[in-house]
């Protein structure tokens, strides 16, 4: 008995240990992995809802008939492993209390998640102005309700309803037998009228569908047959969410309706809606903040409270936060989420626990204290000229260049706001040789001229056939082509843009790109159309309406006797009627008059594209174009003032008067400078922004320190290093310039969008590279950095949507606080794993090349630090992101695909450096393992973009769609290479050292 | 003296270098300031200094309707919403007293009209305002050139600072308390006023007497 209970204890205690050992992470990790991958790829099939269910909410997944382990018994795995490591294999020493600290802190993150399943609770409240609402309305959750004379009679729940049962209501004097039910299901026509059904059931038939990636829209549905009521009543009912007539059965004296609708449950208090007010970016329906004034009533205590985006309200464990709104035509109902969740304050602890686990297991680590060696040389690229030589213009486009408007919610200079459109028109930043503020005052002061100029880019052969147009090298069209190629398809057009833009072919899409574009064009061609003259005013009719005898009359000119004409128009009309004829021949010009300025009024009155006027009389900071003034009679004493300048400006422009244009700019700009947001030290920036080009002077920049990189590991010489290390100093410093320019021209941190995310990346890469130049003598760092720079740099300018880089924010990320720690934290992520990434491609390189041991090691161990950096910064920044969603969603993970992707890059980084404790991964594995960070960064950051779907989906490009798979393929080939060369070169080595022996 | 670390000259060289940015920047922005700094300041419309001319075609000037809030209202005879609302402007003016003026100049091509409507309106409205001014702008330079008004009515709340407010586009509810309410709410307390006329160091100059206005209002009957 002794032997056998000390057996047993000796089996247990060796589970335990093996359990404590970091195997158990080294094969849980993987799999975790997998099921992320499975779970984020599948949520563009099955949405979310269902996608979290099957892959992370399940104790088993079931692969046909084979059970294998689900997110749960993996987690809860993972979780035992943990807690054995923790109490046996932990002891608290100082070196070894960040690893202590950081593995409580995951047990108890992982502890909050199960707490969270447990307990959690999520609903929605659609509640219109002075509503009081006290319950919430469940996600997914159906229930069938029963509400007699009006009132709720009784509340059965979709899962407690049986097919080929009756329907559990109490004292009801009729049955319902239920004949089928399903969720979700779709209704669909019966071939013939069934007789002995009633409502929606004579006509319909239920049928089971699959799950819809959005579950909101997924349907409940029951088909009943209710008897013992009259035979009139007596028959087949379909009950189904949002109809708009559901069954109602008189019986007993009372009258029962059945509803299927989204399950209720009770709030311990009361919400009402004081107000809801949705703030867009100004010209935009861009919004930029949300919020709803409440009240809540919780017995005698009464209060008011406001929930806007990021700024959520807690009470009595719930948490309510704006969500959306719904917008029925006559007004607007706040839609508010509320989630209670008991284990919401677990990561706020994990998290703080975390990030000083981590520092101390980084700092902990012996570290080698080096001087840094700065040297700078003479700039190489600073002054190199612009690629193509540039005709001086005829005109001073200085001032013109920095002249405000408002454009896509923002105040922008005119230089900004022309590169924007030619980016978009021809994906140039020139229009057929002419400067973006040449050509923009061209389209504005003679677009007849304009309308001949080769912009548009169509590149599809398809289209062209179809449009009857030529196949140009250029590839660029001009407006005056292409309008009447575009008016002989309308029908097309027209036909398209009623479908889902994800169906367009790719000749479909530029086709409706083509529609767009020079619509935008012929908006921006007419914004001065109110000064454009009106040919044809004869003397007679001038003398008529008292207008100056000579000169150009236009339609603004003419809008003070507009009146009157109307008027005269009028009375010809009462006494004449149509008979055009009749019509004296100033009778005939008082119409023709009256009808080019009606047509020029109706087809301009809502161009709103140039918004150079800074807008009088609201409170709002608008701006108004030209156009929008006189619609709107906006005008102010300052508006007639600038509008005076604006004919005078176009007067000087068409007369080539370059000393009026240069006087008149400058006094536009200075007129308009300062109005509503319109800083001069931004605009100045922003001109100066586009004029100096820093990212492209980074471009170059990185380019030459990869050759002086490469040179200098090739030949190992002082002042290649020294030149290696300037050079990247001085393309990290535009490169710096370049971000913290936009920085203050946009006041917010740099990584609002995906586009500016990348010149973050690229940049902290480029800074580790250059600390690692630094920090061990040589220039692999400086060859990593300046690798990843170039390579993201480019990437992103792919990347790049058309038109403007520099955009304004949606209501959720509209918060600096957010954007400036979690943001910054998780793109610094990105960069310590790429740069991990690169280097350990250097390091199988190097080891296929048999360097020396001593370097090896040294260079290994560089691998491992770089990993916990990366590791702790992607950590701690997902983290962050997950406080950040449960400030602003309620809920500190949503299995959305980007926080899948982080988590992701935590898990790969993670697996490696376990893999190594454990043994399992040697060196050369190792190595190979943080090389594909890059692939898996790759994908975590810009590939579930891809996926659009999720909250984060909001920077998808086609552009990813082609260089992502490319680069997967590309590194996997590389990886594998120095990965296959690396282990021959080691077993060389091996068999060598065996043979000595 | 304790001789300086490496590390120390380093962090010396960092906040030195950082200073300079910051100088450099912060002069910057004070340039461009001083380069684009406006007459006026955002959210303030200084209405501009203009002569207006009665139905007899003698000339006046704004700027001699000092310390008052003042009403500019641009209308027409023709104009359907302007007949309605002059009744009601009328009362309301008289309500407000001598605090508030009322400008209103009319946009008709010829002042017969303008005048006959005006006599209508005041029988109408039962009241003579003294605080009322009658303008006439024929070849619409004020109207449209200068205040850029192009469809009547228009009326523009222009404060005692000579700040313009307010630009209601459209008919104006005079019955409504609300509107009494705000124009008596521009009127400076007299303290406040009687400190500004102390500072003002600009001669004494004749200024437009509620006496003198009458003596316009009944002009055009």
């Amino acid at each position: 008995m002794v032997t056998l209970m000390s057996e047993l204890r000796s089996a247990v205690s060796s589970c335990l240990h093996w359990l404590a050992g970091p195997r158990v992470v080294f094969y849980a990790l993987p799999w975790l992995l997998v099921l992320l991958t499975l779970g984020t790829l599948s949520q563009r099939y099955i949405g979310l809802y269902h996608s979290e269910k099957l892959f992370f909410g399940s104790f088993i997944l079931w692969l046909g008939f084979v059970p294998l382990p689900g997110a749960y018994a993996t987690l809860c795995f993972l979780s035992a492993g943990l807690t054995a490591k923790l109490v046996l294999k932990s002891p608290m020493r100082r070196r070894t209390l960040g690893t202590v600290i950081t593995h409580a802190s995951v047990l108890m993150l992982l502890l909050g998640g199960l707490v969270s399943a447990l307990t959690r609770e999520e609903g929605y409240i659609t509640i219109f102005p002075q509503e009081v609402v006290s319950f919430v309305s469940d996600y997914h959750e159906r229930e069938v309700t029963v509400i007699k004379d009006g009132k709720e009679y009784q509340v059965i729940p979709y899962t407690a309803l049986q097919e080929q049962d009756k329907l559990p209501l109490k004292d009801a004097p009729f049955t319902v037998n239920i004949k089928q039910k399903c969720y979700p299901c779709t209704a669909e026509p019966l071939g013939e009228a069934d007789l002995g059904a009633y409502g929606m059931a004579a006509a319909m038939e239920l049928k089971d569908a699959q799950p819809g990636p959005d579950d909101a829209l997924n349907r409940a549905g029951a088909m009943v047959e209710i008897v013992g009521v009259s035979k009139e009543q007596a028959g087949r009912y379909i009950i189904f969410e949002s109809l708009a007539e559901p069954p109602v059965i008189k019986a007993g004296g009372s009258e029962y309706k059945l509803l299927m609708r989204a399950a209720k449950r009770s709030l311990p208090f009361s919400v009402q809606l004081i107000g809801f007010e949705q703030e867009n970016h100004p010209g935009t329906v861009m919004a930029r903040e949300y919020r709803s004034g409440i009240q809540i009533k919780d017995g005698e205590l009464q209060w008011k409270e406001t929930v806007s985006m990021n700024q959520p309200m807690r009470y009595r464990g719930y948490t309510i936060y704006q969500s959306s709104f719904v917008d029925d035509g006559e007004k607007k109902a706040s839609v508010l989420a509320v989630v209670k969740n008991a284990g919401w304050v677990f990561p706020y602890i994990s998290v703080t626990l975390l990030s000083i686990g981590l520092l101390l297991h980084l700092f902990m680590r012996k570290a080698k204290k080096q001087t840094a060696v700065a040297a700078l040389a003479a700039l190489l690229f600073m002054g190199a000229p612009e690629a193509q030589a540039q005709q001086p213009p005829a005109f001073d486009y200085d001032a013109f260049s920095h002249i405000p408007l408002l454009h896509e919610g923002r105040i922008k200079p005119m230089e900004s706001f022309a590169r924007a459109l030619i980016k978009s028109m021809s994906g140039d930043k020139q229009a057929d040789n002419a400067t973006a503020m040449a050509w923009l005052a061209e389209v504005l002061f003679n677009p007849a001229a304009a309308a001949d100029r080769p912009l548009f880019v169509v590149r599809s052969p398809v289209l062209l056939s179809v449009m009857g147009l030529e196949k140009r090298k250029t590839e660029r069209y001009s407006y005056s082509e292409l309008v009447p190629a575009l008016t002989g398809q309308q029908d097309n057009i027209g036909r398209l843009l009623e479908r889902e833009p994800k169906s367009y072919s790719d000749s479909e899409r530029e086709l409706v790109r083509l529609f767009e574009m020079t619509g935008l064009y012929s908006e921006l061609a007419n914004s001065f159309s109110l000064f454009t003259p009106i040919e044809g005013i004869s003397n007679p009719l001038r003398a008529e309406l008292k207008l100056p005898p000579e000169g150009d009359l236009n339609f603004y000119s003419m809008l003070r006797v507009r009146y009157e004409l109307g008027e005269k128009f009028k009375a010809i009309v009462a006494t004449k009627k149509n008979n055009v004829s009749s019509y004296t021949p100033l009778e005939q010009d008082i119409a023709e008059l009256s009808y080019k300025l009606d047509s020029r009024e109706a087809m301009q009155r809502f161009n709103a594209l140039l918004r150079v006027v800074p807008g009088e009389w609201s409170d709002k900071e608008e701006w108004l174009s030209p156009w929008q003034v006189i619609a709107r009679s906006e005008g102010s004493p300052r508006s007639a003032q600038l509008f005076t300048l604006w004919q005078a400006l176009q007067k000087a422009w068409k007369t080539r008067d370059a000393h009026t244009w240069k006087e008149l700019s400058g006094k536009l700009q200075a007129e308009t400078t300062g109005a509503h947001g319109a800083d001069a030290f931004r605009l100045a920036l922003e001109v100066a922004y586009h004029a100096i080009s820093p990212l492209e002077k980074s471009r170059l920049g990185y380019g030459i320190t990869i050759l002086l990189a490469l040179c200098a590991v090739a030949l190992q010489r002082r002042w290649l290093l020294t030149a290696t290390t300037a050079a990247l100093v001085i393309t990290i410093a535009i490169h710096g310039a370049a971000i913290l320019a936009r920085i203050m021209i946009l006041g917010r941190p740099p990584v609002g969008t995906l586009y500016e995310s990348m010149l973050f990346v690229s940049l902290l890469a480029a800074l580790c590279g250059l600390y690692l130049c630094w920090k061990r003598e040589g220039a692999e760092g400086a060859l990593a950095g300046s690798i990843i720079g170039l390579g993201v740099l480019i990437f992103a300018d792919i990347f790049a949507r058309d038109g403007d880089t520099l955009e304004m924010l949606t209501a959720v990320l509209n918060t600096n606080f957010w954007l400036g720690t979690h943001v910054i934290c998780i793109t610094a992520g990105y960069s310590f794993s790429l740069i991990t990434g690169v280097m350990a491609h250097f390091y199988l390189f190097r080891r296929a090349m048999a360097m020396p041991h001593e370097a090896l090691a040294e260079h290994y161990k560089l691998l491992q630090t770089l990993a916990l950096v990366a590791l702790f910064f992607t950590t701690v920044g997902t983290m962050l992101g997950g406080i950040w969603a449960d400030q602003s969603w309620g809920r500190f993970w949503g299995w959305d695909p980007k926080e899948n992707g982080a988590l992701a890059i935590v898990i790969w980084l993670a697996w490696a450096l376990h893999g190594r404790i454990s043994g399992h991964l040697r060196e050369t594995a190792f190595a190979a393992v943080l090389c594909f960070t890059t692939i898996i960064v790759a994908l975590a950051w810009v590939g579930v973009n891809l996926l659009s779907v999720g909250l984060h989906s909001y920077g998808f490009s086609d552009a990813a769609a082609w260089g992502l798979p490319m680069f997967c393929i590309t590194e996997i080939v590389i990886t594998g290479i120095l990965a296959m060369l690396s282990a021959q070169q080691y077993k060389a080595i091996e068999i060598s050292k065996a043979r000595q022996k | 003296m304790k001789k300086k670390t490496v590390g120390q000259k380093r962090l010396e060289r960092i906040v030195y270098t950082l200073l300079a940015i910051a100088i450099v920047f912060r002069f910057t922005q004070a340039y461009m300031d001083m380069k684009f700094r406006h007459s006026v300041e955002m959210g303030q419309r200084p209405v501009p200094n203009f002569d207006w001319r009665d139905f007899d075609s003698e000339k006046r000037s704004f700027a001699s309707i000092k310390n008052k809030v003042v009403v500019l209202h641009f209308w027409a005879s023709w104009c359907g919403p302007c007949r309605v609302e002059f009744p009601a402007m009328l009362r309301a003016a008289k309500q407000l007293g001598d605090d508030v003026v009322f400008l209103t100049i009319a946009g008709d091509e010829t002042a017969e009209p303008a005048r006959e409507f005006l006599i209508k309106a005041k029988n109408a409205a039962g009241v003579k305002p003294d605080n009322m001014l009658y303008g006439w702008d024929p070849m619409r330079t004020l109207i449209f050139d200068t205040f850029q008004t192009t469809a009547f009515p228009e009326t523009i709340i222009v404060d005692e600072d000579m700040m313009m407010r307010r630009k209601f586009m459209g008919r104006v509810d005079w019955e409504d308390p609300e509107i009494l309410r705000y124009l008596r709410s521009l009127k400076k307390p007299a303290d406040t006023k009687k400190d500004i006329e102390d500072t003002s160091t600009q001669a004494p100059e004749k200024q437009d007497t509620a006496k003198e206005k009458v003596a316009e209002v009944e002009k055009p009957e």
